[in-house]
């Protein structure tokens, strides 16, 4: 078996339909909404069409359950990749101290998110089946896997265990309120566990960054930067934030228990207001060349 | 007034029913060697395991992968936390393939890759490695000193406990894929091809990793 | 009925209004409007939202944002049975209103949440017992999530689904079931 392999051979039957950011990213209809996506609607009615382009999670919107079910058919997909990509890390890299090598602890902990991404497919599961979701009733897109390529394994860690893992904790922190608030015990339950072993996703990532770039401050720099990166594509044109109409707010107080420090969760909020802002940028320029 | 027992009174220091006997087969550095093969082989099959998670389309399977990965890095776990307890203090050192013959045996089962070939990766663990070290390991258990080496035992159990249940759960999994004459010869095919191997290997920790039933025999005919 | 879809050419989603005309009519016939009846389905294509009303009853004319319609799974793609599940809904709640027996019901923008899943809860449970594939359990959850997690939520979204005729009155007594179970003992 080949070691690095790449997105587009990702096994799924055939219940599992692709798209790419690039079907989602030109989509025409993204130009004819960029009026109402800014929010440049006068008044109210600009800052509730705002609040339909970017999503939301609030009860007293009409598509809400219907959200919730797209969102959380997006976890479970999401999820998959998540225990390829661990599955992965356990078999691209020897154990060795080289820049492409990995402690042998290392592996063992990625072994351990093996199974915990395993759980987290099963309860998503049955999570799509009380929400009277199928499997593969939305679309799948492998951005996931795709940060879980990098070759070079603390990049790897870095972007996916602090970055995709800390969007994990906001989304699951998300829809445990949204659970206690619609009163939907199951969903409200499977949240939480699943919250509690994303804080030890994020802090393997954490202590593994600081351990293996302890004497390399280039190497956990580009991590660093990588996981912007992550986190800015993550940030989903300002879905994630911490305005009032972001569908997913940032959870400060479970990134900090993750290890994440004040300033580190400053700079993700300055990161999707910046993504958010350049959305809006980029569609209002689009409309106004269409 | 309350009548105590003595405590004075002298009791055997092993309870009645503790039949436990002193005697094992192997010495600290064979039992440290085999253990080294033990960790080798099941980062092997952890590593496999968690590889072949994205090659797999069938979602059931893509699941338990996941779950069967952990058991063997834990059992890889154990096996590193033993060494340095039976004075092995680099245990990369004896982190070892018991010989060249069981590296060849891990690459053929390591081998298939495409997402057709579950069956095969299946068969690969289920039906020959998981079975020869369930052998080895109960061998192992059942031959060294339940005193002196009580730690390694408590291992194997555990260890054995996983295996078990793997080994049933892969098969049933094995089960559900074979739907075909031509399937069950693909099965057939690839299982014998690694079980040659293993015999070549001798077994997880080479020869003598099952005993040698010829052995005693030898000894009674010797004596 | 005659069904008008409007545009009759897209471009910004690769819908086809013949598709569209053709599921619409069938319904109609199904639910049982008049032959000769006009209905227009006006496509806003423009967008990937899912918004959808009755613009008008007579003539019965229905507003659609395009992601309504789309195939969750492939952008830009018409989905059949979704056009057969969000058109069948409102064709039916337009021939409840059309009945006498909804005569009490507030404008379509006046109804609440409550209101709203109880009466679209009736009108799938029949648009499922014309052979579409409705989903039942994603209708369940979405009348749990509005009204509530207890047996008493269930049981009314029961009685709803297999209700062949109802009225308005027949929704409010639901709601207000429903609604008592949530409030504390």
């Amino acid at each position: 078996m080949k070691k690095l392999m790449t997105a587009d051979e990702l096994a799924r039957d055939s219940r599992f339909k692709r798209v790419t950011m690039g079907d989602q990213f030109n989509d025409p209809r993204n130009r004819a909404q960029a009026p109402e996506a800014s929010g440049s609607g006068s008044g109210s009615g600009g800052k509730q069409q705002r609040t339909r382009f970017l999503g939301s999670m609030k009860p007293e919107h009409p598509d809400t359950p219907d959200r919730a079910r797209a969102l959380m058919h997006g976890i479970f997909v999401g999820e998959i990749q998540a225990l390829e990509g661990a599955g992965r890390t356990c078999w691209d890299f020897e154990v060795g101290k080289g820049t492409d090598e990995v402690p042998f602890e290392m592996k063992l902990d990625m072994a351990r998110q093996c199974w915990d991404e395993t759980r987290h497919c099963e309860i998503s599961v049955k999570l799509s089946d009380w929400m009277g979701t199928e499997i593969g009733e939305f679309a799948e897109s492998a951005f996931l896997f795709q940060a879980a390529c990098n070759p070079d394994p603390i990049l790897r860690l870095t972007g996916v265990n602090r970055g995709l893992e800390g969007l994990a904790i906001d989304v699951f922190n998300t829809m445990k309120e949204f659970g206690d608030i619609t009163g939907d015990p199951v969903l409200e339950f499977c949240e939480d566990w699943m919250l509690a072993d994303e804080v030890t996703h994020v802090k393997m990532g954490s202590d593994w960054l600081r351990r293996i770039t302890a004497d390399d401050p280039d190497r956990r720099e580009r991590a660093l930067e990588f996981q912007r990166v992550v986190d800015k594509l993550f940030s989903l044109g300002g879905g994630r934030g911490e305005e009032d109409d972001s569908a997913i707010r940032l959870a400060r107080r479970f990134r900090e228990l993750a290890g994440f420090t004040t300033e580190e969760i400053d700079e993700i909020s300055d990161l999707a207001k910046e993504a958010r802002k350049e959305m809006v940028e980029r569609m209002a320029a689009a409309a106004s060349s269409s | 007034m309350v009548v105590m027992a003595d405590p004075k009174k002298p009791r055997a220091p092993f309870a009645p029913w503790d039949r436990r006997e002193l005697p094992g087969s192997f010495s600290v550095e064979e039992t440290a060697r085999k253990v080294g093969n033990y960790k080798w082989i099941e980062m092997r099959l952890f590593e496999a395991l968690g590889g072949w998670v994205a090659t797999v389309p069938e979602l059931d399977v893509k699941m338990r992968l996941g779950t069967y990965c952990y058991h063997h890095a834990w059992h890889a776990d154990l096996w590193n936390k033993r060494l340095p307890e039976l004075r092995e203090m680099n245990p990369e050192r004896l982190t070892q393939p018991a010989n060249d013959a069981i590296v060849e045996f891990v690459d053929a089962m390591t081998e298939p890759e495409a997402p057709e070939q579950t069956i095969e990766k299946l068969v690969g663990v289920f039906r020959v490695l998981i079975p020869h070290k369930i052998a080895a390991y109960t061998y192992h258990l059942n031959n060294t000193s339940a005193i002196t080496d009580a730690p390694t035992q408590r291992s194997l159990r555990f260890a054995l406990h996983d295996e078990f249940e793997d080994w049933r759960d892969g098969e049933m999994l094995i089960q559900s894929l074979l739907e075909t004459s031509e399937e069950v010869e693909r099965a057939a095919a690839h299982q014998a091809r690694l079980e040659s191997l293993m015999i070549k290997a001798g077994g997880i920790a080479g020869p003598g990793s099952i005993g040698s039933p010829a052995g005693a025999l030898y000894e009674e005919a010797s004596a | 009925m005659k069904v008008t879809v409007t545009p009759q050419e897209f471009h910004f989603v690769k819908f086809d209004a013949g598709t569209v005309e053709a599921v619409v009519s069938k319904l109609a016939d199904e639910i049982g409007f008049p032959a000769g009846d006009p209905l227009t389905v006006d496509i806003d294509e423009k967008t990937p939202l899912g918004r959808v009303r009755i613009e008008s009853l007579s003539p019965l004319a229905l507003r659609i944002e395009g992601g309504a319609l789309e195939d969750p799974t492939a952008p830009r793609t018409l989905s059949e049975r979704l056009t057969a599940d969000v058109l069948g809904r409102l064709l039916y709640r337009a021939h409840d209103r059309l009945s006498g027996g909804f005569d009490d019901a507030p404008d379509e923008a006046d109804l609440d949440f409550l209101q709203n899943t109880a009466w679209d809860t009736a009108c799938m449970g029949r648009l499922e017992r014309l052979g579409y594939d409705v989903r039942l359990p994603r209708r369940l959850y979405i009348f749990r999530n509005r009204h509530g997690f207890t047996d008493v939520s269930d049981r009314v979204f029961a009685r709803l689904w297999a209700a062949d005729s109802l009225t308005w009155a027949d929704i409010v007594a639901a709601c207000a079931e429903t609604a008592a179970a949530k409030q504390p003992a």
